[in-house]
């Protein structure tokens, strides 16, 4: 049974660094000791890809030169990815199930992240740093 | 901002087909998208989005596509959408925009369901 996974990187908090938030979440799901699905894979990168490009469009909208700390764990039955940054608390209220798709223009980003996760939180510490994590279960099926 | 061009289009008898070239389709370039491919849908009636090389797409990249579909309904016509690849399938079912759209399993297949 390999160790737990432990990642961070730090990327700028700008629209053009998608692609690394993507590639830390591919690297991540790879390291990890668990066997995670090509769906999950994809949940994880629509969550976190939604996160990001949330933070940088109205956390830090007025906020040029921030940058966001992307860390990665595995914890007892999932892994855990967490956004930390300075700025603005996250825009995460819980949208209400709908049986019925919404027509709008915007505000799919919320729905994708609940949709994907089993459990978003989010928190500030003590200095003022946000912390959004994201946190999804392994199958049974997949653990160690 | 990168050079990639965002989509291109070309006719197939009387259905304008709209090819997006991105692979990551997102708020980068959303919405030079939207306003490219709202001039280029005109008046048209008969629309397919191929969608065949879009391997990501975000929350904002989506949202751009009702108002397209909009637009082509109001004008009495259809919108159809071809070759989801797998994660962009996964995102129109979390949102359940499966419903809204005809979704066909390629271009072609889209552009032939008009003459059905």
């Amino acid at each position: 049974m390999r160790a737990g996974m432990q990642d961070k990187q730090i990327v700028a908090s700008e629209l053009t660094r998608i692609d690394d938030v993507r590639q830390f979440v591919q690297r991540v799901l790879g390291a990890s000791q668990y066997a995670w699905t090509d769906n999950d894979l994809i949940f994880f990168e629509l969550a976190a890809v939604e996160v990001f490009t949330n933070i940088v469009r109205h956390a830090h909208a007025e906020r040029m030169g921030e940058q966001i700390a992307l860390e990665a764990e595995d914890k007892l039955g999932g892994l855990e990815i967490r956004f930390r940054y300075a700025g603005e608390p996250f825009e995460a209220n819980v949208p209400e199930e709908e049986d019925e798709p919404r027509l709008a223009e915007g505000g799919y980003g919320l729905t994708i992240i609940y949709g994907t996760m089993d459990r978003v939180e989010n928190d500030q510490d003590e200095e003022g740093t946000m912390c959004i994590t994201l946190w999804r279960a392994v199958a049974e099926d997949n653990q160690p | 901002m990168s050079d990639e061009t965002v989509f291109t289009t070309r006719k197939s008898g009387d259905v304008l087909v709209v090819r997006v070239h991105l692979k990551s389709f997102d708020l980068r370039r959303s919405r030079e998208f939207r306003q490219g491919a709202e001039q280029a849908i005109g008046n048209e009636k008969k629309v397919v989005l191929d969608l065949a090389e879009v391997e990501f797409m975000d929350s904002s990249a989506l949202g751009t596509l009702l108002p397209l579909m909009r637009r082509v309904t109001d004008n009495e016509g259809d919108l159809r959408i071809g070759g989801l690849q797998s994660r962009v399938q996964v995102l129109f079912e979390l949102t359940r925009l499966y419903r809204v759209f005809s979704i066909w399993p390629d271009a072609d297949a889209a552009v032939a369901s008009f003459a059905a």
